[in-house]
């Protein structure tokens, strides 16, 4: 499925929060959503997801609006995960997962063979067969945001949509958590994720969005999205460059005073 | 080990629910059976069925079975309606009782109840009762709705029970009846004595069409577990949702306080002892609560008939008895839950 | 429920003990006839309003205006109305002030301190009781005559009800609102002896005292079943047990009278009626 937005903009509490927004997310992708705090990444991640309503502009689905695709017709086709997910009852990881799998589920059909496989290999994509029986109080922030991912991963829709996936994680996680999302992307999926540890983005999204203040600021492949300027615009931030195995990284390396934020120091 | 076993409870599922069917159902023969005046059940129960109108007859079909069965629709309404208002608000503190929907009830049905309404109309009295169950959950939504914390729950539930409260007081005092004052009593502890067929007949429609727009939400509010956008990404329609709650929770629990009064913590405990059986998941709660409120409720009954207090106590006296330490346990963990 | 009876008992005792002297004039004032006459209490209102008329009285009790509880009420639509206060009642300046003996005592506690007498009555549980309470109240303003000829009317009319047929008589209960019944010893319970009918009150399967559950009354099994109740009374709980489907599928099986509280509530000539119909409902019983 192909996500466009068109002219997007949104407002809370009188305040613009996102301004004319026009991007396009691609199947096979996998896009990072970066920008600093209050940059209206939720913002634009719920907007993609049809679960708020823009002030202005509007979202597509392979062209067509979301009351145009149907609310369960669109539940199938975008996973969502929530920031730091909330869990409100102490169900095990087991039976969370299976939430995923609602919107294939009809009013009063119970669970199918097909749903039971899906959860299976959710459960063992994000590392976390062997807390099925767990419930969720007694999992650790890393093991709980597995659970959580591995409930977005069992609608095996063609689009996820992740608001910081990785944030919770340790750093072996934190690898795995973004290879995982890559090689959803390279079977076909459309994915979003919002990221902001910059040294993974570059390192494993094939696009990046990069707001500031609600504004589209740069779009296109990391290179090209993590340049001094745009990342000095953006974060108020210099970076270190450098180079691992024949992969180029990089690492924030400290802060800018504010105003002067002017192209390429020495 | 298979897949399901894990998540689903030790119990079966179908197995938990034809066994607190069960319960429900033999509970409800003992209450039949427990009165203040023994008497050949038997040959009551043989008279009644030949269509003699013996004595006997009269007073189990007229005095012991509406008894025992209202017992079962109002506890079912209220266990029923506490699991989905705790999926709803998704805090185990929602129940209609502490929330003030009963109270508020309780004061719509007395309105319609001394204004004379009802009889000129007996439908009027569940009709009051629902108005009021409908006023409270929509103030509640209005308060809480947006994922409650148990702070704003329960000062929500304060001021609608107290404002409830005291405008039942006021309407009791301005009853030109001289014992409504006294009446007061009924409506805010509730009772089972002395109903009869009538009242059953008139709240059972009611209250089925309340049940079942409170398990239609089944889904939706397991799928609420993941909080809001989650549960709308899941492809809920979550103002949708709300109103069938609201509106299955005012035909329950309105019509329920209309014939028997506001009978409290059956909401509170019945979804509170069913959670583990339902492997804490709202949407399967719904029944399983539904089912235990059935059961506490019908044992709550038999037990003011077996304890020896004349007149006796009212039903509420004794739920609040074994409802009131649940509740204050419940509060202590979810104060160090919160902390 | 107890405190109540030894309440009602202890003015049984009252009554019996020495009525007269609970009627006379206090001493040293003239037993004149009080012109500003005060009522706190319905029953009062009843025979007051019967005794001396509107034009004396300077209050009675707002209830006495409502033909639901009263049989006075359009008398009493010529006279202003209390609600039991002391401060309703002093403007007006009273020289006789007349309460019940359960009611309204913090009123009458603050009345005392008047100058005015003031009369307190009791709540006779038997004719004799009741002619007596006439008498006492007819003197006290200075109207014995008429007292004479309200006590002559009620017991002659009391005597010309139908002599009981020889044999066991029917046997008969009263419910009360609330789940009361009239045990022996009570007024009701003379009014059904009067009209032929026996008060199994005390046989009940529970007895007599306090709330009944209905099923101890119908489980009885008396001839006819006393309902005290007006048709058209106030919505309340305790008057909708008086409608119970199970008293309504009684009504095949025993007979089943409806009697308005206020013609047997209070003590006066109004109880003859309750006494007839009481008697025509023995007549009919199969």
């Amino acid at each position: 499925m192909r996500i466009e937005t068109h002219g997007l903009s949104a407002t809370a509490g009188g305040r613009t929060i996102l301004a004319d927004v026009t991007l396009a997310i691609e199947p096979g992708a996998f896009t990072g959503l970066i920008g600093p705090n209050g940059a209206g990444k939720t913002s634009l991640l719920r907007l993609l997801a049809g679960l708020a309503e823009p002030a202005a502009g509007r979202v597509t689905y392979d062209g067509r609006s979301a009351a145009q695709v149907g609310r369960r017709a669109l539940a199938r086709g975008i996973a969502y995960l929530p920031q730091s997910g909330p869990v409100h009852w102490p169900l095990r990881a087991e039976a969370l997962v299976m939430l995923g799998r609602l919107p294939h589920r009809g009013p009063l059909g119970g669970i199918a063979a097909a749903d039971r496989a899906a959860v299976e290999r959710a459960l063992s994509t994000a590392d976390t067969a062997h807390l099925r029986g767990r419930t969720v109080g007694t999992l650790s922030g890393g093991e709980r945001m597995r659970v959580l991912l591995a409930r977005a991963l069992a609608t095996e829709a063609p689009v996820l949509l992740a608001d910081e996936p990785v944030a919770a994680l340790d750093p072996g996680h934190q690898l795995a958590c973004m290879a995982l999302l890559r090689d959803a992307a390279r079977r076909g999926s459309g994915v979003v994720a919002v990221l902001h540890d910059l040294t993974l983005a570059a390192r494993f999204c094939d696009r990046l969005i990069l707001l500031a203040n609600g504004s589209l600021l740069a779009e296109g492949p990391p290179s090209r999205v993590l340049t001094d300027e745009n990342l000095c615009a953006a974060y108020g931030i210099a970076i270190h460059r450098g180079e691992a195995g024949g992969e180029p990284f990089l690492l924030p390396w400290h802060a800018l005073p504010s105003p002067t934020c002017l192209p390429e120091t020495p | 080990m298979t897949a399901a076993a894990t998540w689903e409870s030790r119990i079966p599922y179908p197995a938990l629910i034809a066994g607190l069917t069960l319960l429900a159902l033999a509970l409800c023969a003992v209450s039949a059976a427990v009165g203040y005046v023994p008497f050949d059940l038997g040959a009551a129960l043989s008279d009644w069925l030949a269509g003699r109108p013996t004595l006997g007859a009269l007073v189990l079909a007229e005095l012991r079975l509406p008894r025992a069965l209202l017992g079962l629709l109002v506890g079912f309404s209220l266990g029923l309606t506490g699991a989905a208002m705790q999926g709803w608000l998704r805090n185990p503190l929602a129940e209609p009782g502490l929330v003030g929907v009963s109270s508020a009830a309780a004061l719509g049905a007395v309105i319609v109840f001394y204004s004379g309404l009802s009889a000129a109309l007996s439908l009027a009295l569940p009709l009051g009762g629902m108005a009021g169950a409908a006023a409270a959950a929509v103030l509640l939504n209005l308060m809480a709705a947006r994922g409650a914390g148990t702070t704003a729950l329960v000062i929500g539930g304060i001021a609608i029970n107290s404002l409830a409260g005291s405008l039942t007081a006021l309407a009791l005092n301005l009853a030109p009846n001289p014992y409504a004052a006294l009446e007061i009593v009924f409506w805010l502890m509730g009772s089972l004595a002395d109903r009869g067929t009538d009242q059953l007949w008139l709240v059972l429609p009611p209250m089925l069409a309340g049940w079942a727009l409170c398990l239609s939400g089944a889904r939706a509010l397991d799928a609420l577990t993941l909080g809001e956008d989650a549960a709308r990404s899941l492809g809920f329609d979550l103002a949708g949702l709300r109103v069938r709650l609201i509106a299955g929770a005012a035909l329950a629990v309105g019509s329920a306080v209309s014939v028997t009064g506001a009978v409290g913590f059956v909401g509170l405990v019945a979804p509170h002892l069913m959670r583990p059986l339902a492997g804490a998941r709202p949407g399967r709660l719904l029944l399983l609560a539904g089912l235990a409120g059935a059961c506490l409720t019908l044992a709550a009954d038999i037990a003011v008939r077996l304890l020896p207090t004349r007149p006796e106590l009212k039903l509420g006296v004794v739920t609040a008895l074994i409802g009131a330490p649940f509740l204050i346990a419940l509060i202590a963990r979810l104060r160090r839950e919160e902390a | 429920m107890r405190p109540v009876r030894l309440g009602l008992a202890a003015a049984l005792l009252l009554i019996a003990g020495g009525p007269a002297a609970a009627w006379e004039a206090p001493p040293g004032k003239p037993p004149g006839k009080p012109q500003r006459i005060v009522s706190l209490n319905l029953c009062a209102d009843e025979l007051l309003l019967r005794l001396v008329g509107p034009e004396r009285l300077a209050a009675v009790t707002w209830l006495a205006r409502d033909p639901r509880a009263s049989t006075v009420a359009a008398l009493a639509s010529r006279v202003p109305v209390n609600h039991g206060t002391a401060e309703e009642i002093l403007p007006l300046n009273p020289d006789l002030i007349v309460a019940g003996r359960y009611t309204t005592r913090v009123a009458v506690g603050l009345l005392t301190r008047l100058d005015a007498p003031l009369l307190e009555l009791n709540v006779p549980q038997s004719v004799a009781g009741v002619a007596e309470q006439i008498r006492g109240l007819a003197r006290a303003v200075g109207e014995p005559e008429r007292g004479e000829a309200l006590v002559d009317g009620l017991l002659s009319r009391l005597d010309a009800l139908p002599p009981a047929a020889p044999g066991p008589r029917p046997t008969a209960v009263v419910l009360r609102p609330n789940g009361l019944v009239a045990g022996s010893g009570s007024l009701a319970d003379e009014l059904l002896t009067r009209a032929g009918l026996e008060n199994m009150a005390d046989r009940l399967p529970l007895g007599s005292q306090g709330a009944l559950p209905l099923e101890a009354i119908i489980l009885g099994g008396a001839d006819a079943l006393i309902v005290d109740a007006a048709p058209d009374a106030p919505p309340s709980l305790v008057g909708a047990l008086l409608h119970h489907p199970a008293l309504k599928a009684m009504k095949r099986q025993v007979r089943t009278l409806s009697l308005p509280s206020r013609l047997w509530t209070c003590p006066g000539p109004q109880i003859a009626e309750a006494a007839e119909r009481l008697a025509a409902a023995r007549e009919a019983v199969p």
